[in-house]
């Protein structure tokens, strides 16, 4: 390397990761990617926001940004040395972009070794908070970026196809992470293989009391791993108490089957701000920071401790929430072209 | 020699080199990665299930419509 090539930065495992997934397209994630990036740049952060959605990216469109100067396409074909370098700019000014790139196919079947090096590469990227927006479909790439990231949101709607869409997702992904972190013994992961070759026909509480009760060092790991898998369900579009129902059973039918705990974080209430938002490529957030919904993304953020500022200040009240949202819109509304 | 044909296309290969050096830089151990490196055991999963019928039916059994009405008995999801 000459002394002129920029070395590449450190990872930085402090940082906040955040993997949006959903497992059915049209349950909003881009949407509560773009608010939750928005959201957190509001408070002082300094946030990257990845379009990750191999394929189907939108992000930038949904930004306002027409014509990205490069997306990940450059990148994953080597146009450009390091991820840091495709960052936009965007109209929040702590908040940038790395576009997705829609226009070849091969961009949405990325090989192995450039999946290995993208993962690297956003968890090194030079921010304090990164938001990574996944495809919404079942794929071992997004699988892979889901787990990868230290926290893993799902956003649902309470309708039939979507709940069936993210429970495959959650399963898929569990699954991956228990012969991730059993790869090197061939007993459990003849175990996991028989209950996937047999179509999950026999109880998934099998699975996990098998695992179990095949070894001390087994049931230690499975422990270690049921109690860091904890992704974050978020249920959007919500239009009464129903969504909660649901919440508390799919928390307790995952319970009982694999044994882990699913969060659910928050509900998005169904928002004709928020739809008049979406139509002019705002975040709800700011264009409509008392709306129900923008108040329903605080008390996400408070269940989820990231209703900070960057000195640790903690934000306890709505009020001091829409203020900074206030100070972020007059940004946006100031830099827009 | 400056101009020897072989040089030039040497220099030529310049990005190209640049280009694998890189992606051997950003080689990582298989103990490091985030997912299981089996990548020929990935393409055999693939053709597996992963929710069964009964699951399936079972999960909508505890989806709680909009409409206030009862979640559907698993009888009515079958099929």
């Amino acid at each position: 390397m000459d002394s002129m090539t920029p070395s590449p930065p450190e990872a930085d495992l402090r940082k906040f990761i955040f993997a949006i997934a959903s497992g059915k397209g049209g349950t909003g994630k881009s949407t509560f990617a773009i608010n939750l990036a928005v959201a957190l740049a509001s408070l002082g952060h300094d946030v990257a926001l990845v379009d990750a959605d191999l394929g189907g990216a939108d992000l930038s469109t949904l930004l306002g940004i027409t014509a990205p100067r490069y997306t990940l396409k450059d990148y994953m074909q080597g146009e450009v040395m390091y991820l840091s370098e495709i960052l936009e700019e965007t109209p929040s000014p702590g908040l940038r972009l790395i576009c997705g790139g829609t226009d070849i196919v091969s961009i949405s079947n990325p090989h192995y070794h450039q999946k290995v090096k993208l993962i690297k590469a956003i968890s090194q990227l030079d921010a304090s908070h990164i938001v990574v927006d996944l495809g919404p479909d079942i794929t071992f790439n997004n699988l892979d970026f889901f787990n990868a990231a230290p926290v893993g949101f799902l956003v649902t709607q309470n309708m039939d196809a979507m709940i069936l869409g993210f429970y495959r997702f959650l399963k898929a992904a569990f699954v991956r992470k228990l012969k991730q972190e059993f790869r090197e013994d061939d007993f459990i992961m003849n175990i996991i293989n028989d209950f996937q070759n047999r179509g999950w026909s026999h109880s998934r509480r099998d699975l996990i009391g098998t695992i179990r009760a095949a070894s001390r060092e087994a049931q230690e790991l499975l422990d270690r791993i049921l109690g860091t898998f904890q992704p974050k369900l978020v249920f959007n579009m919500v239009e009464n108490s129903s969504a909660k129902k649901t919440a508390d059973q799919m928390f307790s039918f995952i319970l009982e089957n694999f044994g882990f705990r699913l969060q659910t974080v928050g509900f998005i209430p169904r928002d004709r701000d928020v739809e008049r938002a979406y139509a002019r490529n705002e975040p709800f957030v700011l264009s409509a920071p008392r709306s129900a919904a923008a108040r329903a993304f605080f008390d996400i953020l408070i269940a989820c401790n990231l209703n900070k500022t960057p000195d640790g200040t903690r934000l306890s009240s709505f009020a001091e929430f829409q203020a900074r949202l206030k100070m972020e819109a007059g940004h946006w509304q100031l830099l827009k072209v | 020699m400056d101009n020897h044909p072989l040089k030039a296309a040497s220099e030529g290969r310049g990005s190209d080199r640049r280009r694998r050096e890189d992606r051997r830089k950003t080689y990582t151990d298989p103990k490091d990665l985030p997912f299981p490196d089996r990548r020929k055991g990935d393409r055999r999963q693939m053709d597996r299930r992963i929710v069964s019928d009964e699951e399936k039916t079972e999960i909508l059994s505890r989806v709680v419509p909009p409409d206030g009405t009862a979640p559907k008995k698993p009888s009515e999801n079958a099929g």
